[in-house]
């Protein structure tokens, strides 16, 4: 070290600079010990502009799935590594956490899911696309800490009126649902009976039947942006032949959508997000493709052209319905 | 075309590259140009002229329609109805446009370091350091000429690479790829301590190209490497206890492992 009166060591360096430097630094790297190195450093681990959002997409469970619930069984080691990346990083960031993703192959656990909701109590937006491991009081008890939550990203669930019934109880804000499966009359039912002012949905990538649809338009009068691109638009019909595939969104929606300020939809042969939600038969394989393309929502994007290996999808604007058509290289 | 004036106001006049040919074939003496303007003239392919061959090239490039003369400017000093430049235009543009002979030099700022240098650098630079921008946006236009501003936590030295920074980066950022080549250079001529007083310098003057450079750069020095290579490469004195040592390294086992060589690379 220079011996000059003006020469600043390391340490000493402003926090701001130190959090300019680590906001580029990942999770794995912000949790394996830079906050070590010395106190001054741990104090810009700390600092609230590194942790408005914890994304752990890139973490994944090591696992195997298995004909009894929860259908899955995790590698010890990989839930071992949640567990740790979870305590570190819940500890510097100290509350402040207000977006935390999962990747939908990390398959956290009740004990897993309590702990962050208590140490996130200002969490406004949670992706968390599967929860086969989650118990129902799990499930029950993180969503009455999370008081302020807006936006959640869910999975398809057998039995969906509890958690729509604890977040129409405990989360006032509750605004954005995006569901990454099949929605059904029973889950559409249960939206309009304890989400009705809700304003966003996405349904996008799954298997829709259009009395679903309709009900949904009907009863969520708040709804002000509906995403069912790339669905697999289904029309229940009498016995035998009990159901068909809608090409197209019928007058009777398009009257219906008419109030919505963004209608997405997508059903075009030529769309290879169409055509991978039908070979998937509804309930999208996404570990097949593109990494992050299941984080994707044109909701989301609207005004971008979405980029992937194979399309670029674009939003054209259609008196008050918007429509995403896709368009093959 | 506007009528001259009895002070003959001199028009200065758009000429299209048939025009300029035709006036060229005039044969137009150059007059009463000393050896440092024809030096000058020729530099910047300008052809200065008295008033009256002025009026001859006129005469001569009376062609010009109405509508492209309509937004033609008029000379307004006495110097320029003295003397009509018309400059040769690159190819690609069809005019030659007539400019005045003295050209107008680029704001300057100066700038007062800690160590009592000063620098005297081109606005557009002063503006890539925004502290900088805002003490001249709040100080008035006069005050900011005539007064050295004065930086109280830059030095000489690294106000110099600062300001060579900036010009270097607008000369590489033609290309994505000769910028990448440049910021590498440039983190690379810099030893630790220059850079860490250099990040401060441009974190105090908020210079964000080259703080986002910087920060780039560390954070590669810092990327999966254990606790105690970064402590030994920058030199941070660990100032936590062995109990407390202890109990991290305990508790975080996990994140000692898969850690580089301790190497510089």
């Amino acid at each position: 070290m220079e011996d000059n009166d003006y020469i600043r060591r390391w340490e000493d360096l402003d926090i701001d600079i130190l959090v300019k430097i680590f906001q580029l630094l990942d999770i794995f790297e912000l949790t394996s010990g830079i906050s070590r190195v010395c106190s001054a450093w741990r104090l810009a681990c700390c600092d609230p502009l590194l942790w408005k959002t914890l994304d752990l997409s890139m973490l994944r469970s090591n696992f195997i799935k298995i004909p009894l619930e929860p259908f899955v069984y995790v590698d010890g080691r990989s839930d071992r590594t949640l567990t740790r990346i979870l305590k570190i990083s819940l500890s510097l960031s100290q509350q402040s956490i207000m977006t935390l993703i999962f990747h939908f192959n990390l398959y956290v656990s009740d004990e897993q899911l309590t702990y962050t909701a208590e140490r996130c109590p200002q969490l406004r937006r949670l992706v968390l696309p599967a929860w086969n491991r989650i118990k129902k009081p799990g499930m029950c008890k993180a969503i009455r800490g999370w008081k302020e939550l807006e936006s959640l990203t869910m999975p398809c669930i057998a039995n969906p009126p509890y958690i729509l019934e604890e977040i129409s109880t405990h989360c006032k804000n509750f605004s954005e649902l995006k569901i990454m499966g099949p929605c059904d009359i029973f889950f559409a039912s249960s939206l309009a009976a304890f989400l009705p002012k809700l304003r966003v949905l996405s349904l996008r990538c799954s298997m829709l039947y259009k009395d679903v649809l309709i009900l949904i338009l009907d009863s969520l009068q708040h709804l002000e942006v509906l995403n069912i691109s790339h669905c697999v638009l289904m029309e229940a019909l009498p016995a035998p032949q009990q159901k068909r595939i809608i090409k197209e969104i019928d007058v009777t929606i398009r009257q219906k959508a008419s109030r919505l300020r963004e209608f997405l939809t997508c059903m075009e042969d030529s769309c290879v997000m169409c055509q991978r939600t039908r070979t998937d038969e509804g309930l999208i394989r996404w570990y097949k493709y593109e990494e992050g393309l299941w984080k994707t929502d044109e909701g989301e994007c609207w005004g971008y052209s979405l980029q992937n290996e194979s399309n670029a999808i674009v939003f054209v604007r259609c008196g008050r319905l918007k429509f995403c058509t896709a368009m093959s290289k | 075309m506007a009528k001259e004036s009895g002070s003959s106001k001199i028009e200065m006049l758009e000429i299209s590259n048939e025009a300029m040919a035709e006036a060229q074939s005039s044969k137009i003496e150059m007059l009463e140009i000393n050896n440092e303007a024809m030096a000058e003239a020729q530099s910047s392919k300008t052809v200065t002229m008295k008033p009256a061959e002025a009026e001859e090239s006129k005469t001569e490039t009376q062609k010009i329609t109405d509508e492209e003369s309509k937004n033609v400017p008029i000379a307004a000093t006495e110097e320029e109805s003295k003397k009509l430049s018309i400059t040769k235009v690159e190819e690609s543009k069809n005019a030659a446009t007539a400019t005045t002979e003295g050209e107008k030099e680029e704001a300057k700022v100066s700038l007062k370091t800690l160590d009592g240098v000063t620098f005297e650098v081109e606005a557009w630079i002063a503006k890539e350091m925004e502290t900088v921008q805002a003490y001249i946006d709040d100080t008035s236009a006069d005050t900011s000429a005539a007064i050295a501003i004065p930086l109280h936590n830059v030095a000489g030295r690294e106000l110099a690479r600062m300001v060579e920074y900036c010009k270097e980066h607008r000369r590489a950022s033609v290309s994505a790829g000769n910028l990448k080549e440049f910021e590498e250079r440039f983190a690379a001529a810099l030893n630790l301590y220059e850079m860490k007083d250099l990040i401060i310098a441009a974190n105090y003057l908020n210079t964000k190209k080259l703080l986002e450079s910087l920060s780039r750069c560390i954070a590669k020095a810092i990327k999966n490497k254990s606790v105690e290579f970064v402590r030994d490469y920058f030199g941070v004195t660990n100032d936590y206890t062995t109990e407390e040592e202890a109990q991290y390294r305990e508790t975080n086992a996990w994140a000692f492992r898969n850690v580089d060589e301790d190497s510089r690379n």
